[in-house]
C-alpha cells in the first residue's frame, strides 16, 4: 500500500519537488556570495567602508527575499490544496474508492498509509524550504534583525512544518467531508487563512507571557511631537528591539499618567510656540537640529515618565517555533483523527 | 472439431441444443469415433453459456454412451449411430432435393415447405414395419 | 456448508427512503448468480453491501462465511467489479497489475499478464485512454488475478456494445469453466443473463421478489390462459404472481408445485424474461397502488 499511496501521489511530488530544486540551485548559487558579504562586514568597519557592503547585501537579498519568502509563506496552503485535499475526495468524486476499498487491504491501512505518506511528505516539504531559506536568508536577516517579526519567524527553521502537517489535515478533512475536491480546496485554504493570520495577530503574543521593561526616555531615540487638531502631542516611535516580538510600547507616568496637552501647555510652554507648522504635519526631532525648546521639554517630560515595553525577547524565539509547530502539529492530529474516524465509520 | 451454435429462439433448451448438435454431427458423419469434443472452456469461450449447461450435455451423452470422458485429458466419442444409415443417408438426401425442387415448383413458400414437413413428421408413426 | 452470500432480513436505509429491505438470501456456493431487478431496485446496494462499500441499517451479512471487508484476507477472497468499471484514468495498465499485486495477497501475476496478452492490451496505455469493454475486461482482469472464490459483478455489461457484452461473457465463463469460483452478477436485462446464470435472485422495489435455481424456478411456473374470471378457482398452494385482464381472456402467472389440474385453464411454459417481467410487473403495480393511496389520503 505504501508503495500505491506514493505512485498516486508522484505526479504531484515532483512538481513541488521541481519547485524546491530549483529554488535549492538558486540558494546554492547566490548564497555563498551574500555570506562572505556578511563575513566582509566584520572587517570593514576598521577600513570604514561597510556602508557599500550593506547595501549590496541589502540590495541583492532583499530583491529575491519576497519572492523566496511568498514562496516559502504559502507553501503549506498550497500544499494543504493540493496535495491534501484531493486525497480522499477525488477518488470518492471519480468512484475508484470502490476499486481502492475492494482489494486486500483494509479502508483503515488504505487511510492510513495515505495519510501518512502525503501528509509526512509534507512535512518534509515545507521543512526543507525553510531550512533552505531561513540558510540562504541569515546574513540580512541579522543585520535587520528582525527575527522574531511575522512574517520571518513564519517562514524559518520549524515552524511551517507544523503549518504544512495543519494544512495538509485540514484538506484532507475537507476532502472527506465535502467528498468532491474542487469546493474541499477551496475550503482547505479558506480556513487555512481563517486561523493562521488571526492566530500570529492574535495568539502568538500570548504564547508566554510578555517580559516588561522599563526605560528611561533619555535612552529612547526616534522621539519628537506631532502637530495635532488639539494642539502638539508627544510621540515615541518604534523601538527597535533586536530580533523580538514586539508586544506593545507606551509612554506612562511612573505614577501613573500620560503625557496630556494639559501637561504639555503647563511644562512646555516654550514648545507650542515654536514656529506655527500646519495642523497634521510634524515636528520631528532630528540629530542636530534640536532646538533648545525640544531638549528643554524632553528632559521635563523625562523626568516624570518613562517607556514601558513589553515585548517577547530574542531568546524567547526557539521556545516559540516549538510552541507554534507543536500547536498545529496536535490540531493535525485532531483533524487527521477526525477524518480516519469519518472515512472507516461514516462513508458508508 | 465441432462448433456450436445456439439458437435462442428456438425454445429448446441450450443443453438439449448441444446434445442435438452432437448427435446431429455424428449422424451425418462430421464427428466420429475416437473425435475429442470440445473442452468446456473451449464452449463456453466461443458461445457464453454456464458451464454446468455444457457439463450437463455432455453427461447425457455419456449417459446414452455416444460419448466417454478421460478425466484430465478430454471428452471422446466412443460410439455412433449405426454406420449402415450412412447410405442410406446419401439416398434419402437426393430424394429430399427432388421433392424440396417440386414443392418450389408448386409454389410453396419456405414456411409452407416447413410446416409442412413438420406437420407429416409429427404425425407419422414413429414405428416402422421392418 | 458456507454459502456465498447469506443475509438476514438485511436492509439499508437512506434517511426515510429504504433502498433495500427485509433481504433474506442463502446462495450456495458453485453456482453463477444472476441478481436482476430494474434501476433503483437496491442491486448496487445489495453488493455494496456486499463488499463492505455500505454498512447495513439494519440485519446481517456474511460472505464466504464472514463479514463483509472485515479483513484483507477475506478482502482477498472477493474479487468486484463496481458498476461503469472504475479505474484511475491516468496511470497505466501495468501499473494497475502493479497495484492489484502489491495490494493483494493472493496475486497472480502470470495469469494477469497473460490474460492482457489474450486480449491484445498494450499494458502500457493509460487506462483512461480504453475503450468501455476494454476498460471492463481490465477490470474484470483485476478481479481474477486476486484468484478470488467469489466474483462480484454490479451491472457489467450494460453500458457495452453486443460484441464486448459477448466477448465479456464468454470471457467470465471460461473464468467459471478453469475455477472453482461463485458469481453473483446484476444486471436490468434479463436476456444478458439467460444463458449464463443457473440461480436467480429478483430484486423489485427494494425487496427479493424470488430467488432460486434457474431450473427449479421455470419448473415451477407456469403461465394459465383462460375465460374471463376472478383467480380464486386456483389451488391455495399456488401462488400469484401476476394477474392480467382483457374483455374475454385472464392471463394469470403462477408459482405451483402440484400441478394445476382445471382443465378450463391452458397451460403454458414460461421463459425466464416472461417470469422475472412478471415479478418486476407486480412490484410495480403494489409501487403505484402504495402511491396511489398516499396521495389519496393526502
Amino acid at each position: 500500500m505504501t508503495w500505491f499511496a506514493w505512485r498516486q501521489f508522484r505526479v504531484q511530488a515532483f512538481l513541488v519537488l521541481g519547485f524546491l530544486i530549483a529554488f535549492a540551485v538558486f540558494f546554492a548559487i547566490t548564497g555563498p556570495h551574500y555570506a562572505s558579504l556578511f563575513n566582509d562586514l566584520t572587517t570593514c568597519k576598521a577600513k570604514g567602508d561597510c556602508n557599500s557592503i550593506t547595501n549590496s547585501l541589502v540590495n541583492g537579498q532583499d530583491t529575491y527575499f519576497p519572492f523566496a519568502q511568498a514562496f516559502s509563506l504559502v507553501l503549506p496552503g498550497l500544499l494543504g490544496m493540493f496535495w491534501g485535499a484531493p486525497l480522499v475526495s477525488r477518488e470518492l468524486e471519480s468512484g475508484t474508492y470502490r476499486l481502492a476499498w475492494t482489494q486486500g487491504v483494509t479502508r483503515r491501512r488504505w487511510v492510513l498509509t495515505k495519510l501518512a505518506v502525503v501528509g509526512g511528505a509534507s512535512m518534509l516539504a515545507a521543512g526543507l524550504m525553510s531550512f533552505m531559506l531561513t540558510w540562504w536568508a541569515s546574513p540580512i536577516d541579522t543585520l535587520n534583525a528582525n527575527r522574531f517579526s511575522s512574517l520571518i519567524f513564519d517562514t524559518s527553521y520549524i515552524a511551517p512544518i507544523g503549518y504544512a502537517a495543519f494544512a495538509f489535515a485540514l484538506g484532507m478533512t475537507a476532502g472527506v467531508l465535502w467528498r468532491r475536491t474542487v469546493p474541499a480546496m477551496a475550503t482547505t485554504l479558506g480556513v487555512y487563512i481563517a486561523v493562521r493570520v488571526p492566530f500570529f495577530h492574535f495568539v502568538r503574543p500570548h504564547l508566554m507571557t510578555p517580559v516588561t521593561r522599563v526605560r528611561s526616555l533619555k535612552n529612547v531615540g526616534n522621539i519628537g511631537f506631532e502637530r495635532t487638531q488639539n494642539g502638539v502631542s508627544f510621540v515615541a516611535g518604534d523601538t527597535n528591539l533586536r530580533n523580538a516580538l514586539s508586544f506593545s510600547s507606551s509612554i506612562v507616568g511612573k505614577h501613573g499618567g500620560e503625557v496630556t496637552q494639559r501637561w504639555l501647555g503647563d511644562h512646555c510652554r516654550a514648545l507650542l510656540l515654536l514656529g506655527n507648522p500646519s495642523p497634521g504635519k510634524g515636528v520631528k526631532v532630528t540629530t542636530g537640529i534640536r532646538p533648545k525648546a525640544f531638549t528643554d521639554c524632553i528632559d521635563k517630560i523625562a523626568v516624570t515618565f518613562h517607556q514601558v515595553l513589553r515585548y517577547q525577547p530574542a531568546n524567547r524565539f526557539w521556545t516559540f517555533q516549538w510552541i507554534e509547530m507543536s500547536i498545529f502539529i496536535v490540531l493535525a492530529l485532531l483533524l487527521s483523527a477526525f477524518s480516519y474516524w469519518w472515512v472507516r465509520r461514516r462513508i458508508a | 472439431m465441432i462448433e456450436f451454435r445456439l439458437n435462442g429462439n428456438s425454445g429448446v433448451s441450450p443443453y438439449q441444443q448441444i446434445v442435438q448438435q452432437v448427435k446431429s454431427a455424428l449422424r451425418l458423419g462430421r464427428l466420429r469415433i475416437g473425435d475429442q469434443l470440445p473442452t468446456v472452456k473451449d464452449v463456453v469461450g466461443n458461445i457464453a453459456i454456464n458451464p454446468n449447461t455444457v457439463l450437463k450435455a455432455y453427461r447425457e451423452l455419456e449417459h446414452e454412451g455416444l460419448v466417454a470422458a478421460r478425466p484430465g485429458i478430454g471428452t471422446f466419442v466412443v460410439n455412433s449411430f449405426d454406420d449402415t444409415t450412412y447410405a442410406a443417408q446419401r439416398t434419402l438426401r437426393r430424394s429430399l432435393e427432388v421433392w424440396l425442387e417440386k414443392a418450389r415448383r408448386a409454389g410453396l413458400d419456405d414456411e409452407s415447405i416447413e410446416a409442412l414437413f413438420v406437420d407429416t413428421f409429427l404425425f407419422t408413426p414413429k414405428e416402422v414395419a421392418r | 456448508m458456507i454459502f456465498a452470500l447469506q443475509a438476514t432480513d438485511l436492509g439499508k436505509r437512506y434517511g426515510r427512503k429504504w433502498a433495500l429491505s427485509n433481504c433474506t438470501l442463502d446462495i450456495p456456493t458453485g453456482h453463477v448468480v444472476g441478481l436482476v431487478g430494474p434501476n433503483g431496485a437496491g442491486k448496487t446496494t445489495l453488493l455494496h453491501l456486499a463488499v463492505g462499500l455500505l454498512t447495513p441499517s439494519t440485519g446481517a451479512i456474511n460472505v464466504l462465511g464472514e463479514g463483509p471487508a472485515t479483513s484483507a484476507e477475506q478482502l482477498g477472497r472477493i474479487g468486484f467489479v463496481a458498476q461503469n468499471t472504475p479505474v484511475y484514468e491516468s496511470l497505466s495498465i501495468e501499473t494497475h497489475l502493479k497495484m492489484g499485486a502489491a495490494l493483494n495477497p493472493k496475486w497472480d501475476s502470470q495469469l494477469a499478464h497473460r490474460r492482457l496478452h489474450d486480449l491484445g492490451l498494450d499494458p502500457s496505455q493509460r487506462a483512461g485512454a480504453l475503450s468501455g469493454g476494454q476498460r471492463a475486461q481490465l477490470a474484470l482482469t483485476l478481479a481474477i488475478a486476486k484468484r478470488p472464490s467469489l466474483l462480484l459483478l454490479d451491472e457489467p455489461v450494460a453500458a457495452l456494445d453486443p460484441l464486448a457484452r459477448r466477448e465479456f461473457l464468454a470471457t467470465l465463463m471460461e473464468v467459471v469453466a478453469e475455477n472453482d469460483v461463485s458469481v453473483i452478477l446484476s444486471s436490468h436485462v434479463v436476456a444478458d443473463l439467460d444463458r449464463v446464470c443457473d440461480y436467480l435472485v429478483v430484486l423489485a422495489a427494494a425487496r427479493v421478489q424470488a430467488n432460486g435455481e434457474i431450473e427449479d424456478l421455470l419448473n415451477s411456473h407456469h403461465r394459465l390462459v383462460g375465460s374471463r374470471r376472478e383467480v380464486d378457482s386456483l389451488p391455495p398452494s399456488a401462488h400469484i404472481v401476476e394477474v392480467s385482464h382483457t374483455e374475454r381472456q385472464t392471463t394469470v402467472v403462477v408459482a405451483s408445485e402440484d400441478p394445476i389440474l382445471d382443465p378450463t385453464w391452458s397451460v403454458e411454459p414460461l421463459t425466464l424474461e416472461d417470469l422475472v417481467l412478471a415479478y418486476m410487473a407486480q412490484a410495480e403495480e403494489q409501487r403505484r397502488e402504495l402511491v396511489r393511496t398516499k396521495v389519496g389520503e393526502s
